[in-house]
């Protein structure tokens, strides 16, 4: 594990973390030949505050889980409740983080992120805003610099900030990291929890990669079809209570990726 | 080339073609251009004034310089020309603000595709100059007919690239924006619209030059003022000099204008690309 960043001494907004409850949430995508049933039914608390990691083999639903959330895309049937009101429409309290970075090429960092910006918030609150999340990640020098100017890590340190300048109740992570080489993407999931303890926001985080999900998580969903059930469902929903930063030598940690390795398809013994 | 192969020891040859090429580029760019236009009047100058090219069928450069002074003089020229660049920038500036309405339109909407792409495919396939005898019918020989055709041609080429330039904008950011509750007219301004500006102006510069063709369409077609007047004027009075010098000031506010639009579209590129 990378040496962790010093947390950031300047006060940072808060957010309020918000509590998401998926009700029997499913989803199914139809085009003329057929019907695909992508998401069973997916029954889900999630407290205000935790950081979820989401597991799962490749086209299992993660992504149409958390889009369900965002309310880019919406259930086949069920719902998706966000403290107590449905998700309908792309909902304000979320914000999302993609696997490629998607800045507007013809911004700069400082404006890209500013595209996060709620409506609702002054001009002034957001120029502080903007500032802290800069700081936050440690993209000061790089503000005024385009997208094309910026390594691929500074681009989703960009991303993450244009989310964060949302103040979202619901963070939502689609393999945020996973487009990065492997040292940047430690740093990344240092400043992750950096961020975490500056902003309080729940953290629905869908990565392919076990290790991460043991380092950064608070809980761990698995998804993945069972017998007789159409769609993805719940296979393991794991609770991690271990303090950070974790010892991946600890005999949980190490009994924890094998059994989750194993749920995924793959022979722990190579790896 | 030829010279190169033919001749025993092409080698030494190959490097001083090269030597000279290389010291060509080193001049600016604008000086090379000219290069061209120079050699163009040299020979002209030459075949002319030796007698090679008959004047009725060729003047020579001083004639058709001295055909312009005498036109200026009498205070003929001006009114041709400002008459001219009144019709052309009126017709490119409504027919590509009307291109990028209708443009955006089909480029967003689907319902406005499938209802609009028909029609105006089949408006663009009708040849120009067809238009020519209904305008001149409907709206008799005044401006109003010429402005409306140089609308016609600098409406399609904005349209045509503005639309498909829209539908190919990175689905992806469009769905970053959204997922931050930009849609509508918000997601236009910030996503959509920056991302086809370069697209925006290379139709732009399709349109202009199509505006200057139309114009002389139109002029040539029945007008009693304009460059395309003073064209037919000339073919009628034998006036071969002032013909040469009416295609020589086409080409260069042709060319100026189209310089000026691309200064735009290099700092438009560079501030949105």
């Amino acid at each position: 594990m990378a040496t962790v960043l010093a947390p950031p001494a300047i006060p940072v907004a808060t957010s309020t973390a918000l509590p998401v409850t998926f009700d029997r949430v499913s989803r199914t995508f139809s085009t003329r030949r057929e019907t695909r049933t992508v998401l069973g039914q997916v029954d889900l608390q999630v407290p205000a505050g935790q950081v979820v990691a989401i597991l799962g083999a490749s086209g299992c639903g993660k992504s149409t889980l958390l889009r369900a959330v965002s309310g880019l895309d919406h259930p086949s049937s069920g719902a998706v409740v966000i403290a107590g009101s449905a998700v309908n429409g792309v909902d304000e309290r979320c914000a999302f983080a993609f696997q490629e970075p998607r800045l507007l090429p013809w911004r700069t960092v400082r404006e890209n992120i500013a595209l996060g910006l709620a409506p609702s918030i002054s001009k002034q609150a957001g120029r502080e805003l903007i500032e802290e999340l800069l700081t936050l990640t440690e993209l000061s020098h790089a503000a005024d610099l385009r997208p094309r100017e910026i390594s691929g890590g500074m681009a989703q340190r960009v991303s993450l900030a244009r989310a964060l300048a949302r103040r979202p109740g619901v963070l939502l992570l689609d393999e945020p990291f996973g487009a990065l080489d492997a040292l940047t993407r430690l740093k990344m999931q240092d400043l992750l929890l950096d961020i975490h303890r500056s902003f309080p926001t729940t953290v629905l985080m869908v990565t392919h990669d076990v290790d991460e999900a043991l380092t950064l998580a608070d809980r761990i969903i698995v998804l993945g079809r069972s017998e007789g059930i159409q769609g993805a469902g719940v296979v393991e929903d794991l609770a991690l209570d271990a303090a950070r930063p974790r010892d991946h030598a600890s005999p949980d940690f190490i009994n924890q990726r094998v059994r989750l390795l194993r749920l995924l398809g793959v022979d722990p013994t190579n790896h | 080339m030829s010279a190169l192969e033919t001749k025993p020891g092409g080698g030494t040859n190959r490097t001083e073609v090269g030597g000279a090429v290389a010291r060509l580029l080193r001049l600016p760019s604008w000086l090379l251009g000219l290069l061209v236009p120079i050699l163009v009047l040299v020979l002209w100058q030459v075949t002319t004034a030796t007698g090679l090219v008959p004047s009725y069928a060729l003047p020579t450069p001083a004639s058709v310089f001295s055909a312009g002074v005498d036109l200026a003089e009498r205070g003929e020229l001006a009114p041709h020309i400002g008459i001219s660049a009144q019709r052309v920038l009126l017709g490119f500036a409504i027919g590509s603000l009307l291109g990028l309405v209708f443009g955006a339109l089909v480029g967003l909407s689907r319902l406005a595709d499938a209802l609009l792409s028909l029609s105006i495919g089949a408006l663009r396939a009708v040849p120009s100059l067809a238009w020519v005898p209904l305008l001149v019918l409907w709206m008799k020989m005044g401006e109003d007919s010429k402005v409306t055709l140089i609308i016609i041609g600098a409406f399609f080429p904005v349209f045509t690239t503005v639309s498909l330039a829209l539908r190919h904008v990175d689905k992806q950011l469009i769905e970053a924006a959204r997922s931050f509750g930009y849609n509508g007219l918000a997601l236009l301004r910030t996503v959509q619209l920056p991302a086809v500006v370069p697209s925006i102006f290379s139709g732009l510069r399709l349109a202009l030059a199509q505006a200057w063709l139309f114009l002389v369409a139109a002029e040539l077609l029945g007008a009693s003022m304009g460059l395309g007047f003073l064209l037919t004027d000339s073919q009628n009075n034998g006036r071969i000099d002032r013909l040469i010098l009416t295609i020589i000031l086409l080409a260069i506010f042709g060319k100026i204008t189209d310089a000026l639009l691309s200064v735009a579209e290099r700092k438009a590129i560079a501030r949105w690309a």
